[in-house]
């Protein structure tokens, strides 16, 4: 376990390479594009990369730049001035809400997606869920948010469209991506289950005269929750991902909007530190899968 | 009556038993026209080709032509699916849409797909440090949303259609580099790859010739199930402003310069939005349908 746990500091290590490399090294020079920004001379220029340290060998800013995110200090927006600290853990909070309400909505539609075509197996009712499964995971986020928008906001007039505070707010969005995430779950749950089904155990949990319920809750769907975890874990990486559209979409604050703008204004700091934020949240959650997947099944991590 | 032969006592064979072995059970293979879904799939993603080739060509029409008269109207006998904020023909947008989002999907994969081919098949038979080091890689890409490990290439390449299909693909690569290296690790110790080393083929040729062809179906099957994701992907980069920039008619970009105009004219973000969803259905579907037949194992 504390192996697994010491197993994650060198992944979390080469994801501060990867976005040092990809945002300090290939985009080039940072100050440079302040410069131009400003006017450009070439004094300026060189006071810039005084500033951000930019004239010093690769490997003293490599150093420099591991040693600022061990004490948690991910620099400053280029525009706003702001730290981006700062900045991340006013942000990380609104993403992750939206994450984890989609998380569950997902898990919820897709176990009750999956349940009714295991145990309707080859019939319409299998057809149908599974139909819904693959539509689910076809539809652009982009596209269900706005026809969520267009029917229970514009035209129902039941929940808010845009913004944030209430839960209220959260239910269009979380919806929308969970919709998209709904559709892998319900195949795994189907796929799990009818591996379960005809197994002896279960037709002895029949056979005592358990109903198909009280079957499916206390021996069928146990056997699949080690498998749902890991997919939790992994689609969780999915809901940050899709968090950045859904942000866009229906205008909320949050990591990924932070990050698309930060591109669009090529703000470094804060490109490099949403990113790092979200790998190492990601990262961290898959850790946490890991441990409570042993917690499950102990066999997993005897070895 | 003649008297039946005395019955003869045989001993029992006291043999042992060959050891239990269970045959497992293999899916069955399927033939094509027993996959109803992936011929519905075909159809549909024929259908959508077919539209984007051919729409454009056998309407004649032109999807940047600006008319300031007809703006945001509804479906017209001129304009059968309606028109936009500048009073543009979506119908003709989105065909002309579908020939830069379909190419993008599949581009992305390619782009995946070659690159972490060679680089699986040579981790995965070299072993050693090279291995460590891909694998390493892998891993550390790995720990990357895809999203964003896109979002993070396009931060360095900068915004446009291309680098977004570069971005896509290169946020994908990882998967396949990790499925073909450890297929290939898998095979390396065979025994037809030891025999074909015995009898002294080189190892480009046991690459080649004896890996390549058991790893290809497992990777086709994870391909063909990309292609909807990757063409999602894209249409989601072009969204958010950092794919395809806007005169060019591309359906993520086209939803995104359509959503302002929700209430008063929806259709701008419906039409493009159903045809991008009927054509990553079609290819899931199909995507679906040939895992089945070349790589039953997964899933």
């Amino acid at each position: 376990m504390t192996q697994r746990v010491l197993g994650t500091l060198p992944t979390f290590l080469g994801i501060a390479t990867l976005v040092f490399l990809a945002v300090r090294v290939l985009s080039g020079d940072p100050a440079s594009v302040l410069a131009a920004q400003a006017g450009g001379s070439s004094a300026l220029l060189n006071q810039l990369r005084t500033q951000y340290g930019l004239d010093k060998p690769l490997s003293t800013q490599y150093l420099a730049y591991l040693s600022d995110i061990a004490r948690l200090d991910l620099g400053r927006s280029i525009f706003t001035g702001q730290s981006v600290a700062a900045m991340i853990a006013q942000q990380a909070p609104a993403t992750l809400a939206l994450a984890t309400t989609a998380i569950v909505l997902a898990v919820a539609l897709g176990l009750v997606l999956g349940i009714l075509a295991a145990m309707h197996q080859g019939t319409w009712i299998d057809r149908v869920c599974m139909g819904i499964a693959v539509l689910g995971v076809s539809v652009p986020i982009a596209l269900s948010g706005l026809l969520l928008i267009l029917a229970f906001s514009l035209a129902l007039r039941w929940l808010p469209a845009t913004g944030q505070g209430t839960p209220l707010h959260l239910v269009l969005p979380a919806t929308a991506m969970g919709l998209a995430s709904s559709g892998s779950i319900a195949r795994v749950v189907r796929t799990q289950l009818l591996e379960v089904l005809d197994k002896d155990y279960i037709r002895v949990a029949r056979a005592k005269g358990l109903s198909e319920i009280q079957v499916l809750i206390r021996h069928a769907l146990r056997t699949t929750l080690p498998t749902l975890l890991n997919l939790v874990g992994l689609q969780f990486g999915f809901m940050l991902g899709g968090a950045v559209i859904t942000e866009s979409v229906f205008a909320r604050q949050g990591l990924g909007r932070t990050l698309v703008e930060a591109i669009l204004y090529y703000d470094y700091p804060v490109i490099q530190g949403t990113v790092l934020v979200s790998a190492a949240i990601y990262t961290g959650i898959n850790l946490i899968v890991d441990l409570a997947h042993c917690y499950f099944d102990p066999t997993v991590c005897e070895r | 009556m003649a008297k039946s032969p005395p019955v003869r006592s045989y001993p029992i064979p006291t043999r042992k038993h060959p050891p239990y072995r269970p045959i497992p059970i293999l899916p069955r293979r399927r033939a094509w026209y027993q996959m109803p879904d992936a011929i519905a799939g075909l159809v549909l993603l024929g259908l959508v080709l077919c539209l984007a080739a051919l729409g454009p060509v056998l309407t004649g029409c032109d999807p940047n032509t600006i008319h300031a008269e007809t703006r945001l109207q509804g479906p017209t006998s001129q304009y059968w699916l309606g028109t936009d904020q500048f009073g543009r023909d979506v119908m003709c947008r989105t065909f002309y849409g579908g020939r830069v989002s379909l190419p993008v999907g599949l581009l992305a994969v390619v782009t995946a797909l070659l690159p972490g081919l060679w680089l699986g098949l040579i981790a995965g038979y070299q072993g050693g440090w090279v291995d460590a080091l891909v694998v390493r890689v892998t891993d550390i890409m790995l720990a990357f949303p895809s999203i964003l490990l896109a979002l993070l290439i396009i931060a360095w390449l900068g915004a446009g259609v291309q680098n977004a299909m570069i971005a896509v693909g290169l946020a994908a690569m990882p998967r396949y580099i990790r499925v073909v290296r450890a297929n290939t690790a898998r095979l390396e110790r065979a025994w037809f790859v030891r025999a074909a080393r015995i009898v002294g083929c080189t190892d480009t040729r046991i690459l080649i010739r004896h890996i390549l062809p058991n790893v290809l179906p497992a990777i086709i099957a994870l391909a063909a199930l990309d292609i909807g994701w990757a063409i999602l992907s894209g249409a989601a980069l072009s969204f958010l402003g950092l794919g395809a920039q806007p005169p060019m008619a591309e359906w993520g970009a086209m939803i995104d310069q359509g959503r302002g105009f929700l209430r008063q004219a929806p259709w701008i973000v419906l039409v493009p939005g159903a045809m991008m969803t009927i054509t990553v259905l079609a290819v899931n579907l199909m995507g679906d349908g040939l895992r089945d037949a070349l790589d039953p194992r997964i899933r």
